[in-house]
């Protein structure tokens, strides 16, 4: 396992791709990051990449817009009332999370069982 | 530790799927999250979206020319086209780049597509819209336009799939489609021919044949016409007062009976009709217009003057535009998803409309026998019904399969027992594009009425006013003549439908440049009782006619009548029932000992002017008492006969009940003594005075529960108020409730409800000279969160107005649309 300062920077890297996919709509890229950087990298850390990158689109965003407004908007469209807008931005998040974090551990699962059995047939 | 590595695989494969699942699938009525809370292009960058339009070139595969938008600080486009196909093609693009979603649901509704995208709680919608066959009218109507015609709409389409081309390739089509998971299909030009449909449907189709025979039903036929007339007792105010051209004799068949059976289908269609979404039936009458001619305008030129009154929401109904092409130029309002105005002006004349409300539904009782499953009677023979089938889709449910049974008669609207047809003449082929496309290029009364010959559905008040001075209005539209004696009721069947024939155009109700120096709509009879023929009645459904009084009594009075006095009518909100009747309530309180709560309320009413302005406590007490003087004196005679009072149908007693509120006004003033005050089976004959005053103390008793014992404090406006709703159905994205002047009847009229949501929806003045003045209670975007979503409601709420002219206004925002290689 990496650890720092390469894992901050494949961390930014991953939130980097990420933000970038999310920009023209390919919100699924964070499965593909999370199993890449599960090469590398703890799950956990494969999922704070994921956020990021979200948040940071997320934010570049609400820059000039109208953040409040929006997810009150969709809350309110949603069927929610419109003080739990913030609710699906923590939903978002969560999701992002779980986009780097699950795919991410499913392969060092499976690397751990590929060493394992590597360690017992050597 | 090898358990625990399994575990944790399990548990890894478990929640992606799970997580992909949720988010590429979605959750019953949750979309798939995934694209959905995408942060750039997902549902919550719908603030990015509303950003205003910043100067730039666009350049539009197909685009036949250059054109180029200039856009006002209140979002209104003046747009320059270099030629008419590109201007068609602007309309498209424009409309579509601000009420794509509004575009898309008015097609889905007129379709019978609600339930595919909003779930089954619209399948009552779809199988009655499908019923109806808006979907095989727009399919005439488009078929049967000049190949011209169709040409702009083909090409209007090209600029409406433009511009959701662009919205999708740029992830920014409007937030709802996202939230409910689908991509609008590409526009047709049948698509525009639905939304002419829907609107048509929306004035024009009634029930009030089925509420009428129900009515015969249970009072008996007598009773009924005594209490729902053809022709209403009071005193009205029609704009064509003759002489008429022609005499024609109604012919006399059988009095229409109603059995039971052919009752309890129609309460049946009653009954389900309540479940209909706003709009789909037309509810109320609201709608006014009229022109002073130049030798009665202060600025010698002719005044135009038009307020359709429609549901209020939010977006609005109305797309504000100025547009300019070599050979046309124009501005007004246009609903999105069609090409060009409906209400405006060009370079010579300015039109409005109203709608006439003549009678346009006739239904018919089918019959039908075990022994000829499937066949009904006509002329005698059983002949087998005809069937459209459908697939209808519904959102989380398998798609639902609906066969339509259709006669000589129309298509069977009942639902239970008894088939009833109906002949809806919003379903016959109007050529009302033709003619709004001739009303763009006309330029004096002939080519104005030429235009609106093939006009048919729904009818229309125009008004006319040109840059000459002159004035005038026609009733344009299909007028049947019928062989059976009661039309307004359902009626039989056996012999097909009952009619014989049209009024010829020369006939229908029209007037130009009459002495009076004016002429005036409000839904009112626009003739009098000679007129020779039948033409609806007064539940049938003509307005009361008080609006229409009050404009003619305003514009009767002497004098030059300048912009400004028209703006100032087009506001007022002076209730001319109250004028007529109250001095006769406070007269039946001389010498009448009442507790002082009472006392003071009359007092009150006798210094008012009937004005419903917000702060009146006179307002409060005279709309509430009305209410109670209505229901107290046809009440009983409703509950003893088993009337049927559905929520929301023309069958309940208040003060919406337009025959009622006529015939209490004629009995008031004219008959007190008339044997409907008594109530059935009370041995004591009770006047009109005794009903009246304790109508006046229950509404007192009534406002001093619910406000207190002050009345100074009983202002309207803590009674009455407006909203304006958000098409999607959410109450935090609309507009209200605000408390508000005004009542159903006023000339700036709400609906009636204490909770109006329908009203003038479009003001207009246009003086000519390039004067003119407009406002609509809404804004241009559909987005909520843009600045030009309700920006012009606050004005509108205190009556001011914007300019209104064909000359370039002041620009925050150009767009350069060109043609790409």
């Amino acid at each position: 396992m990496i650890r720092s300062p390469w894992a901050v920077i494949l961390i930014i890297a991953g939130a980097l791709i990420a933000y970038l996919a999310n920009a023209i709509g390919l919100w699924w890229a964070g499965y593909l990051i999370g199993v890449v950087l599960a090469i590398w990298l703890r799950p956990s850390l494969a999922g704070v990449a994921v956020l990021l990158g979200w948040a940071a689109g997320f934010v570049q965003g609400a820059v000039g817009a109208h953040l409040s407004g929006s997810v009150r908007v969709v809350a309110l469209l949603a069927g929610l009332p419109a003080g739990l807008g913030f609710i699906l931005v923590v939903i978002a998040l969560v999701l992002a999370f779980l986009e780097g974090w699950l795919p991410a551990l499913l392969v060092r699962r499976l690397l751990a069982i590929r060493s394992r059995s590597r360690a017992v047939s050597s | 530790m090898k358990r625990r590595g399994l575990a944790g695989m399990i548990f890894a494969i478990v929640g992606l799927f799970v997580l992909v699942f949720v988010q590429v699938e979605g959750v019953a009525a949750v979309p798939p999250l995934g694209a959905t809370l995408d942060p750039a292009t997902g549902a919550l960058n719908v603030g990015a979206r509303a950003a205003l339009p910043v100067s730039s070139s666009i350049h539009i595969a197909g685009l036949p020319a250059a054109v180029t938008i200039a856009y006002s600080a209140q979002g209104i486009p003046d747009i320059q086209a270099k030629s008419q196909r590109a201007l068609w093609f602007a309309m498209g693009y424009l409309e579509a780049r601000n009420r794509l979603f509004e575009m898309d649901l008015i097609r889905r509704e007129a379709s019978g597509q609600l339930s595919a995208v909003l779930g089954p709680s619209y399948l009552t919608s779809d199988v009655f819209e499908l019923r109806l066959g808006l979907l095989r009218t727009a399919r005439a109507n488009y078929a049967a336009l000049p190949s011209t015609d169709r040409t702009i709409l083909q090409v209007f389409s090209d600029g409406v799939n433009a511009a959701r081309a662009y919205d999708i390739s740029r992830h920014q089509l409007p937030v709802e489609f996202r939230l409910l998971d689908y991509t609008p299909s590409p526009w047709t030009p049948v698509d525009s021919m639905l939304v002419q449909g829907y609107l048509t449907q929306t004035l024009d189709y009634s029930q009030n044949p089925v509420d009428y025979s129900i009515l015969v039903g249970h009072l008996g036929f007598q009773r009924t016409m005594d209490l729902f007339p053809v022709i209403a007792k009071n005193p009205q105010s029609p704009y064509d007062l003759g002489p008429y051209r022609a005499t024609h004799h109604i012919p006399v068949d059988p009095p229409t009976t109603v059995s039971p059976a052919l009752l309890a289908s129609l309460e049946s269609i009653v009954q389900a009709s309540t479940k209909l979404p706003v709009g789909e039936i037309h509810s109320f009458s609201n709608s006014n217009n009229w022109a002073v001619a130049g030798s009665r305008s202060s600025t010698h030129n002719a005044i135009v003057a038009g307020d359709p009154h429609l549901n209020q929401t939010l977006p609005a109904v109305w797309y504000w535009v100025n547009a300019h092409a070599p050979g046309v130029s124009f501005t007004g309002v246009t609903v999105p998803g069609l090409p060009i105005i409906l209400i405006g002006r060009n370079r010579s004349i300015a039109w409005s409309e109203t709608d006439v409300q003549n009678q346009s539904t006739f239904f018919y009782q089918e019959t039908t026998s075990k022994s000829h499953p499937g066949d009904y009677l006509l002329h005698g023979e059983w002949v087998p019904f005809g069937h459209l089938a459908y697939t209808v889709k519904v959102k989380g449910e398998p798609s639902r399969h609906v066969v339509v049974d259709t006669t000589v008669n129309g298509p069977i609207i009942s639902i239970h027992g008894v088939k009833v047809a109906v002949d809806w003449l919003g379903a016959q082929v109007s050529k009302d594009f033709a003619s709004l496309m001739g009303i763009l290029h006309a330029s004096n009364w002939s080519q104005f009425k030429a235009a609106l010959a093939e006009w048919r559905a729904p009818s229309q008040n125009f008004v006319f006013g040109d840059r000459h001075g002159n004035i005038g209005m026609i009733s344009a539209g299909y007028y049947p003549i019928l062989s059976a004696r009661d039309p307004w009721l359902v009626m039989n069947g056996d012999d097909g439908d009952r009619i014989v024939g049209s009024i010829p155009y020369d006939a229908i109700p029209q007037s130009y440049d009459p002495k009076s120096g004016f002429v005036f709509s409000a839904n009112q009879r626009p003739v009098t009782a000679n007129y020779p023929y039948y033409i609806g009645t007064s539940f049938n459904f003509f307005a009361n006619g008080y609006r229409a009084d009050e404009i003619h009594a305003v514009l009767s009075k002497k004098g030059k009548i300048t912009p400004g006095d028209v703006a100032h009518l087009q506001n007022s909100v002076t209730d001319y029932l109250a004028t007529q009747l109250v001095p006769w309530l406070v007269r039946q309180f001389r010498d009448v000992h009442e507790p002082p709560s009472v006392a003071l309320a009359v007092q009150t009413l006798s210094r008012w002017n009937g004005s419903m302005g917000a702060s009146s406590t006179a307002a409060t007490i005279w709309w509430t008492f009305l209410g109670d003087e209505i229901h107290d004196t046809f009440g009983p005679w409703f509950s003893r006969y088993r009337v049927p009072e559905p929520a929301g149908s023309s069958l309940v007693v208040n003060q919406l009940n337009a025959p009622l509120v006529e015939d209490l006004q004629y009995m008031d003033l004219s008959q007190p003594s008339s044997p409907f005050f008594t109530p059935p089976g009370d041995r004591h004959s009770v006047t009109a005075s005794t009903v009246a005053r304790e109508a006046l103390g229950q509404a007192v008793t009534t406002l001093t529960r619910k406000f207190g014992i002050n009345q100074g404090n009983w202002h309207w406006d803590r009674l009455h108020f407006r909203e304006f709703p958000s098409l999607s159905g959410v109450a935090g994205l609309s507009y209200g409730p605000r408390g508000s002047s005004g009542d159903a009847w006023t000339v700036d009229a709400a609906d009636g409800d204490l909770f109006s949501e329908a009203g003038p929806s479009w003001r207009m003045i246009v003086a000519f000279a390039d004067r003119g003045y407009a406002i609509y209670p809404g804004g241009q975007s559909e987005n909520p969160l843009s600045p030009w979503y309700e920006n012009q409601i606050a004005d509108w709420f205190d009556g001011h107005y914007l300019p209104f002219g064909l000359g370039t206004q002041p620009s925050i925002a150009t767009w350069i649309l060109e043609p790409s290689s």
